[in-house]
C-alpha cells in the first residue's frame, strides 16, 4: 500500500456531533439563545467523541497528498480538496489552543487548510467574527527563532488574509526588520545555544528561506513581478524543507510541507498567475483590479471558480461560450477578462453587455467604468432601459466611439433591427448576457433568445458569452450559436462546481402553541456542505402568552415578520413578499420597535423621499427603525438609495417584492420568504430553481456574515409540505420561452396561428418580430418560404424541437411560412416600422390604419409644452395605446386615457408622486397603499410604455423627415421625457447621466450655458457633472423643493455607484 | 558485541514489570561498539559537514549567511548527552528490535529556541511479520551520577525535561504523538522500504491503540540498581491505557566524561 487511506482504517469519514462554544456562537444561533445548533462535519452522529482525532487523521491523509503524483492529478486534487475543507470544518469547529506557540501553529495549519480546501473566504470571515489574530498573542522578545517564527508566521497569515495592501505592505516590513535585527541576534543565539549549533543554525535557515518565499509570494501578489516568483518560492520552499529535514524539528518539517502546497495555491490564484502570458492591457486590468484608490477593496487573486474556468473563458477560438457558476461565484470577472480580451484582438470592435433588468444597466455601468478606468481606458456607455432611442443615444451609436454598451435585451433589440449603429463599419465583436438563464422566462425570454439568433445571424464574426446558474444543458445552449464543436463550450468549475460562498441552511417556520401562548418553531430542510446540525426542530424564543391567539393572522407573511423579527438579532434581513401591499403589511409588523438616532445617509434619503413621493409617505417613518422597503412603487432612484442603505449597514431589515432579487450587492445573514412565488404584472409564477438558490446564496456571499439563513414562513400543513419539495428539486433544463409557449397552446388544443396568437397575445409579439425583421432582410416572399427552416434554426427553441418534438417542429415549420404570406401583405414600411418601434406587424398595422384617429395635425402640437398639456395631443394618443393589447396598459383598468394623460402631464412637469396620486381616485385604500399604486404605475407601466407607444406612434406619423435639425432633436427626445419624467431635451441627458428628476431641468440648462454643443455629449455630460461644486448644483435646484444642492449632488453620486462625502462640501 | 550484555535486574521485579536493567560488563566489547556502531551512527547526523555543503548550494535569501558560515568552520566534538542518545538509539535497534530511520535533533537545542520534541521516533518491529510493526516512541536520558535515581529521571519539582515527565507527554498527548506520526508519513512516503512498516504501524495505532512508548537510561560508570527506575514505573504505569511501555536502563563500563574519547579516538582518558 503506497498510499494509505487513515479515513478507511477508521471505517469511513468520522461524524461529529459535540458542540464546541465556538462551533455555537459560530452559527449566531447562540445569541439568539438558541444551544441546540452546531456546526458539524459531514457523517454519522454515533463517532463523534474525537473531534481532535478525526482532525489529525485527515490532516495526515493530505499530507500524503501534497507531493506529486497525487499534487498533480485531478483525482489527487480532488480528494485534497474535499479532505482539506473537512479539515477546515473539523478545525473551525474545534477552535484553537489556548497556547500562544500551540495556538500559532495550529493557526497557520488551519490558513493552510482554508487555502488549499477553497475555505478561505469562510477563514477570513471566521477570524473577522472572532476577532482572532494569533500573532498579537505570540511574545515577541523571545529568542531569535522565537522572533522569527512569530514574525514570518504573521506574515504567512497575512498573505492569506489580503486585507488590503495594507496586509501586503506588512509583510514586506516584517521581513526587512528580520534581516535588520539578524546582526542583533543571531550570534547571540548560536553562542548561547547548548545544542548542536550547526543544528541550530540550520532551523534559523528555514525560517530565512521561508521569509524569503512568503516575501516573494506578497510581492507578486501585489505587483505581479517578478515574474519568475513562483519558482522562485518553490526553490525557497524546498531548501526551507530540505534544512527542517535536517534541523529534525518534527514540526517545522511537516508544517512547511503545509505551507509549500499552501504559498503555491496562493500563488496560483492570484490574478497575475492566472492571467500571464496575455497582452499589456490585460497587465494593465490587473494593475486596475489590485489599485486601492477611492476606497474600494483591492483584488489580488481570483474566487476558486473563477480559477476554473478563466482560461477557457479567455480563449477566443471559442466563439460561443456558457459559462456556468454558483452564486456569488464572481461570473461578471470573467467577463470583464473577456472582453479586455476581445478589445485586444478586436480593436475596432465593441461590446454589448446585456443585463436582464433595466436597474441593472447603471449598477454594471458603474462597475464597468470602475474596473475598465484608467490606466485599461475602455470607454463604457449605457443605453436606458427606455424601448426607445432618445436623440443622445442615436448620436452615441452613429458617431461615437464606445468599447462596450451595458443595456437590456429589449433596447440591443432595437438598436440591432433598427440598424442604429452600422455594424460593418462598428462590428459587435462580443455579447455578453448576463443571467443568460432567463432566456426561458415567458415574459421576456423570447425577446433575448431571438436577439441572439438575429444577431448571430447578422454577424458571425460576434462571439458570445452567456452567464448562467447551473443548467442541465449548458453544452446544448451553447451549441446553438454555434454548431461547430471546437468553437463552442459550455464551462463548468471543474474543481470548484460544488464551492460555496459560506455556510447556509435553509429551513421553514410556523408557529406553536394554543390559544394565546405560541412561538416560533424552526425545522432544517437543507445545509451547505452539511455543516450545521440541526436538532430536527427547533423553538427560536420561549413560549409566551401573547396578544393575539395563535391561529389569529396567522398568514405567510405574519409569520414571515415573526421569523424575521427573531432572526433579526443575526444581522441584516430580507423579508421577500409576494405583492406591494404584503411589503407595507411586514414592515409595519416588524416597526414595533423603538426609533434609531438619525444618521446623516438616512436623512438624506427621507429627504429625497419627500421630496419624490411628498410628506407623510410611510417609508420614511419606517427608515427612522431601520427599516427599508423595496418594490415596484419606489421609483428607480428611491430604490437604488434603499440598497445604499444596506449595503451602508443603514438598515435591519429590508421588506421587499421580488424586484429586488437581482440587485442584492448588500450584506445579509438572512433571507425570510414569505412567499414561494412571483407575482409579475398580473400574473404569479412559482419562484424557479435558480431564483430560489440565488436568493439563498445572498445570505452568504464573500466578505458577509458566516452563517447565511433562509427560512420559507409556512404557516400552514400544506405549506411545509411543499416548502420540503421545493428544496429537493433538481437542476432544471434551459427550456425556450417559445417551446413553452408552444407546449402550451398543443396542451390547450389551439391552432399555430401567428396573426391570430399575435394580435391577442403580447407574449408572442417578439417572435413574429423576428419572422418580420427576417422577412425584411430577405425582402421577397419566395426568398422567406425557402429559407424558413434556416431562420428558425437560428432559434433555440427551434433546434431543440427538432431533436426533441419533430412533429411540433414542423408545425411551427408550416405556420411560420403561412405567416410569411401574411408578411407579404404589409407595406414594406410596415415591417421597418416593426424593426425601428418594437412593436408586432399587428400592432403596426393598427396603429397605421386608426393614424387619423389620434394624430396631432400640426407640427407644433408635437412641442412638448403643448403635447403634455391635458388638453394636447397626449390624451387621444394614450387613448389609441390602451386599446393595444401589446402595450398592455389596459391592466391598470379603470383608469381613463384623460386620467392617464393627466398622470403624465405633471409626471414630465417633474411633480411629486402625491400630487399626480390626487389625480387618480383612492378608492379605500389607504395613503401608502394608494400612493405606491400611483407610483407603481408611473414608473413600471407608464413611463415605459408610454415612451414606447410614443416612439411607434412618432414613427408611423412619419413627421421625422420633415424637421429641422433642432426640431428633430426635440421630436426624438419626446419619448424619452414620458420616461424619464421630465419635459427638455437637455432635462433628458441629465436623467440619462442619472441625475434626479427634481434638478434636471436646472442642470440641464446649467450644462447646456456652460457647454454649448460637444461631441460625444452623453460623455461631456458626465464630465461635467463630475466638476460642479455644491453651489452650482444649489442654484440649479427648483426653489419650492426642499433638498439643497449638495443633497441633490449626493443622491446622483449615489445612484451612480459612489458613496458622497457627508463631512465636506465642494467637488468630488 | 551484544553478547557482553546481561539482564540485571528485571527478575527481581514484580512479573507485570515493564522495567529492565542491563549491563555491559566487558570494557572491550563496549569500546568496539563505540567505535563502530556508535561512531557510525553519529556520522550520519554529522551535522557541521551537511551544513557546510548546504552553505555552499543555499540559494540568496536576503538574510545575511556570514555567521552561519562562521560556525561550519568550529572544530566540533560531539556532546556527551548526544552519544548518549545515539547509544540508546543503537542499542534498541539492536537489542529491542527497534529501527530508527532517521535522526531528529529536538534536544539539540535549549528551551528557548522553538518547542522541543522527543528524541527517537521510530518503529517496533514485528518478527517476520510486517503487518505487526507498530511505532516505538522514546525518550532518552543519559548519566554517571551516583545517585539513585539519577536526577534525570524525575528532575527537581516540576521539571518537564526528565525523562519520567517526557514520558508521560508520550503517553497522554496524542496530539505530541501525532506529530511523530505525521513526521514518519512523509519521511516514508515514496521510500518502498518503509512505507508498508508505516501503513502497519498505522494501522496498529488507529485500529488497536497499539504503540510502544519507551524510557532510555544509559548510565556511564555506576553500578546497577533497580531504584533507578522503580519509582518511574510507579508513575508512568498510572497514564499507561493500552500501549506498551518499555523502560530500560543500560549500564555501560564507562563514565559519561569518557565517552567522546571513546568515540574519537577509542582511548576512554583522551
Amino acid at each position: 500500500m503506497s498510499q494509505i487511506d487513515f479515513l478507511d482504517i477508521l471505517g469511513g469519514p468520522q461524524a461529529i456531533a459535540a458542540i464546541s462554544s465556538s462551533a455555537r456562537d459560530y452559527t449566531g444561533f447562540h445569541s439568539l439563545g438558541i444551544p441546540n445548533v452546531t456546526l458539524t462535519v459531514k457523517g454519522e452522529k454515533e463517532h463523534a467523541n474525537n473531534w481532535e482525532a478525526t482532525l489529525e487523521v485527515i490532516e495526515m491523509t493530505v499530507i500524503g497528498l501534497l507531493e506529486p503524483p497525487n499534487r498533480t492529478d485531478t483525482q489527487g486534487k480532488k480528494r485534497l480538496l474535499e479532505l482539506c475543507s473537512q479539515a477546515f470544518d473539523l478545525r473551525r469547529a474545534i477552535g484553537l489552543p489556548s497556547d500562544p506557540t500551540e495556538r500559532l501553529k495550529d493557526s497557520l495549519r488551519f490558513a493552510c487548510v482554508a487555502v488549499l480546501g477553497q475555505r478561505v473566504e469562510d477563514w477570513r470571515r471566521w477570524i473577522a467574527v472572532h476577532d482572532y489574530w494569533p500573532v498579537s498573542e505570540f511574545s515577541e522578545d523571545g529568542a531569535w527563532p522565537t522572533q522569527l517564527f512569530g514574525r514570518t508566521a504573521e506574515s504567512f497569515l497575512r498573505l492569506v488574509r489580503k486585507n488590503g495592501w495594507s496586509d501586503l505592505k506588512k509583510i514586506a516590513e516584517f521581513i526587512s526588520e528580520l534581516r535588520r535585527d539578524q546582526h542583533k541576534y543571531e550570534a547571540d543565539y548560536l553562542q548561547a545555544t547548548n545544542g548542536i549549533q550547526q543544528v541550530a543554525a540550520f532551523e534559523l535557515i528555514t525560517f530565512y528561506h521561508f521569509a524569503k518565499a512568503v516575501e516573494s509570494a506578497a510581492e507578486y501578489t501585489g505587483y505581479g513581478s517578478p515574474k519568475d516568483a513562483h519558482d522562485e518560492i518553490e526553490l525557497q520552499m524546498r531548501y526551507a524543507i530540505e534544512s527542517a529535514d535536517f534541523s529534525g524539528v518534527v514540526e517545522w518539517a511537516v508544517l512547511l510541507r503545509w505551507l509549500s502546497a499552501a504559498l503555491r495555491t496562493l500563488i496560483e490564484s492570484t490574478l497575475w498567475y492566472q492571467l500571464a502570458g496575455h497582452n499589456h492591457r490585460v497587465t494593465d486590468f490587473k494593475r486596475a483590479l489590485t489599485k486601492d484608490e477611492y476606497g474600494w477593496t483591492p483584488l489580488f487573486e481570483l474566487l476558486p471558480p473563477q480559477r476554473d474556468a478563466v482560461h477557457e473563458v479567455m480563449n477566443t477560438s471559442l466563439r460561443s461560450i456558457v459559462v456556468q457558476m454558483p452564486t456569488s461565484g464572481g461570473k461578471t470577472l470573467l467577463a470583464q477578462f473577456r472582453i479586455l480580451q476581445t478589445k485586444i484582438n478586436y480593436p475596432a470592435g465593441w461590446i454589448a453587455y446585456v443585463v436582464p433588468t433595466k436597474a441593472l444597466i447603471n449598477q454594471m455601468t458603474s462597475r464597468l467604468r470602475k474596473d475598465f478606468g484608467p490606466p485599461v481606458n475602455l470607454r463604457v456607455e449605457l443605453a436606458s432601459g427606455a424601448e426607445d432611442i432618445d436623440t443622445f443615444e442615436a448620436d452615441l451609436l452613429q458617431g461615437d466611439k464606445f468599447d462596450v454598451l451595458v443595456t437590456t435585451p429589449e433596447k440591443l433589440d432595437l438598436i440591432i433591427r433598427g440598424d442604429r449603429i452600422d455594424l460593418d463599419q462598428r462590428p459587435l465583436a462580443l455579447v455578453v448576457m448576463d443571467e443568460a438563464q432567463h432566456i426561458g422566462d415567458i415574459g421576456r425570454g423570447l425577446r433575448a433568445e431571438l436577439l441572439l439568433s438575429t444577431i448571430n445571424q447578422r454577424s458571425r464574426d460576434t462571439a458570445f458569452l452567456l452567464l448562467t446558474p447551473f443548467i442541465k444543458n449548458a453544452d446544448e445552449v451553447a451549441q446553438w450559436l454555434e454548431a461547430n464543436p471546437q468553437r463552442h463550450q459550455a464551462v463548468t468549475p471543474t474543481l470548484a462546481a460544488d464551492w460555496v460562498p459560506n455556510d447556509l441552511l435553509v429551513s421553514m417556520a410556523w408557529r406553536v402553541g394554543a390559544a394565546r401562548k405560541w412561538t416560533m418553531q424552526m425545522e432544517s430542510l437543507h445545509t451547505s456542505r452539511d455543516t450545521v446540525e440541526f436538532d430536527d426542530q427547533i423553538i427560536l424564543e420561549p413560549l409566551q402568552i401573547r396578544q393575539k391567539p395563535i391561529s389569529e393572522s396567522n398568514t405567510r407573511s405574519d409569520v414571515a415578520a415573526d421569523v424575521a423579527r427573531i432572526l433579526g438579532n443575526r444581522g441584516a434581513t430580507l423579508v421577500m413578499v409576494q405583492r406591494l401591499r404584503d411589503s407595507w403589511k411586514v414592515a409595519e409588523a416588524l416597526a414595533a420597535r423603538g426609533e434609531y438616532a438619525l444618521t446623516e445617509k438616512r436623512r438624506l434619503v427621507k429627504r429625497f423621499l419627500e421630496s419624490e413621493y411628498g410628506p407623510g409617505f410611510a417609508l420614511n417613518t419606517l427608515l427612522d427603525k431601520r427599516i427599508g422597503v423595496h418594490h415596484a412603487g419606489l421609483s428607480d432612484e428611491a430604490r437604488i438609495l434603499v440598497e445604499w442603505l444596506m449595503d451602508e449597514n443603514e438598515l435591519d431589515f429590508l421588506v421587499a417584492t421580488s424586484t429586488v432579487a437581482q440587485g442584492i450587492n448588500f450584506n445579509l445573514s438572512n433571507v425570510v420568504l414569505s412567499t414561494l412565488s412571483v407575482t409579475e404584472g398580473s400574473h404569479t409564477r412559482p419562484l424557479t430553481f435558480d431564483e430560489f438558490w440565488n436568493l439563498a446564496g445572498r445570505t452568504g456571499r464573500v466578505y458577509q456574515k458566516p452563517l447565511g439563513i433562509l427560512a420559507i414562513a409556512a404557516p400552514k400543513l400544506e405549506q411545509q409540505e411543499k416548502a420540503k419539495q421545493f428544496v429537493q428539486d433538481q437542476l432544471t433544463e434551459l427550456v425556450s420561452a417559445l417551446e413553452k409557449l408552444i407546449d402550451d397552446l398543443e396542451h390547450k388544443g389551439w391552432e399555430l396561428d401567428l396573426t391570430r396568437l399575435s394580435r391577442n397575445d403580447q407574449k408572442w409579439s417578439a417572435f413574429v418580430q423576428y419572422l418580420s425583421h427576417c422577412y425584411r432582410q430577405i425582402g421577397n416572399l419566395s426568398g422567406f418560404v425557402a429559407q424558413t427552416e434556416k431562420i428558425l434554426y437560428r432559434t433555440y427553441a427551434y433546434q431543440r424541437l427538432q431533436r426533441e418534438k419533430p412533429k411540433a417542429a414542423e408545425k411551427l415549420l408550416i405556420a411560420v411560412r403561412s405567416y410569411g404570406s401574411r408578411l407579404s401583405n404589409y407595406p414594406s414600411g410596415w415591417l421597418t416600422l416593426v424593426d425601428s418601434t418594437g412593436f408586432s406587424p399587428e400592432s403596426i398595422q393598427q396603429l397605421v390604419s386608426n393614424k387619423t384617429d389620434y394624430l396631432p395635425r400640426t407640427l407644433g402640437a408635437w412641442s412638448p409644452s403643448k403635447l403634455f398639456k391635458s388638453d394636447g395631443a397626449i390624451g387621444p394618443i394614450i387613448g389609441q395605446l390602451l386599446k393595444l393589447k401589446e402595450v398592455g396598459l389596459e391592466a391598470h383598468a379603470g383608469l381613463s386615457h384623460t386620467i392617464l394623460a393627466q398622470l403624465i402631464e405633471l409626471w414630465v412637469a417633474g411633480e411629486p408622486i402625491n400630487e399626480l396620486a390626487r389625480s387618480v381616485p383612492q378608492g379605500n385604500k389607504d395613503n401608502s397603499t394608494h400612493l405606491t399604486e400611483v407610483a407603481r404605475l408611473i414608473f413600471r407601466s407608464l413611463s415605459r410604455t408610454g415612451s414606447w407607444g410614443l416612439n411607434a406612434i412618432q414613427s408611423v406619423s412619419g413627421i421625422n423627415q420633415e424637421l429641422t435639425p433642432e426640431q428633430r432633436r426635440v421630436f426624438q427626445s419626446i419619448p424619452s421625457m414620458v420616461y424619464y419624467g421630465c419635459h427638455t431635451v437637455d432635462g433628458v441627458l441629465m436623467r440619462s447621466q442619472g441625475v434626479p428628476r427634481g434638478i434636471c431641468e436646472g442642470m440641464g440648462r446649467r450644462y447646456r450655458q456652460d457647454s454649448g454643443s460637444p461631441a460625444n455629449e452623453m460623455a461631456a455630460a458626465r464630465e461635467w457633472l463630475s466638476t460642479q461644486p455644491d453651489d452650482v448644483w444649489d442654484s440649479a435646484r427648483p426653489k419650492r423643493r426642499r433638498l439643497t444642492g449638495r443633497e441633490y449632488r449626493q443622491i446622483w453620486q449615489i445612484v451612480n455607484g459612489h458613496t458622497p462625502s457627508f463631512k465636506e462640501s465642494g467637488v468630488g | 558485541m551484544l553478547n557482553s550484555l546481561s539482564e540485571v535486574y528485571a527478575a527481581e521485579m514484580p512479573p507485570d514489570s515493564c522495567v529492565q536493567g542491563w549491563q555491559w560488563s566487558d570494557e572491550n566489547s563496549c569500546r568496539e561498539y563505540f567505535g563502530t556502531r556508535i561512531r557510525e551512527r553519529l556520522k550520519e547526523s554529522d551535522a557541521g559537514k551537511i551544513l557546510q555543503e548546504y552553505l555552499e548550494r543555499m540559494p540568496d535569501t536576503g538574510f545575511d549567511k556570514a555567521r552561519l558560515v562562521e560556525e561550519v568552520r568550529q572544530p566540533r566534538e560531539p556532546r556527551d548527552w548526544e552519544i548518549g542518545e545515539a547509544i540508546a538509539e543503537v542499542i534498541m535497534e539492536d537489542h529491542q528490535d527497534c529501527r530508527f530511520p532517521w535522526r531528529v535533533a529536538n534536544d539539540a537545542r535549549e528551551d528557548q529556541g522553538n518547542p522541543t520534541g522527543p528524541d527517537l521516533p521510530g518503529f517496533l518491529m514485528g518478527g517476520d511479520d510486517v503487518k505487526e510493526t507498530r511505532f516505538a516512541f522514546g525518550e532518552v536520558k543519559s548519566s554517571s551520577h551516583k545517585k539513585c535515581p539519577p536526577l534525570v529521571v524525575h528532575g527537581i519539582g516540576e521539571n518537564e525535561t526528565s525523562l519520567v515527565a517526557q514520558v508521560k507527554r508520550l503517553l497522554v498527548d496524542a496530539k505530541r504523538r501525532q506529530k511523530l506520526i505525521a513526521w514518519l508519513k512523509i519521511r516514508c512516503d515514496n521510500k518502498p522500504e518503509w512505507s508498508e512498516h508505516f501503513s502497519a504501524a498505522v494501522t496498529q495505532y488507529f485500529g488497536k491503540s497499539a504503540l510502544m512508548v519507551f524510557g532510555c537510561l544509559v548510565r556511564g560508570g555506576v553500578d546497577p540498581s533497580s531504584d533507578d527506575l522503580r519509582q518511574a514505573e510507579l508513575e508512568l504505569k498510572a497514564s499507561l491505557g493500552t500501549f506498551e511501555l518499555r523502560l530500560r536502563a543500560y549500564y555501560l563500563p564507562f563514565r559519561m566524561a569518557d565517552w567522546v574519547g571513546l568515540l574519537l579516538w577509542g582511548n576512554a582518558n583522551s
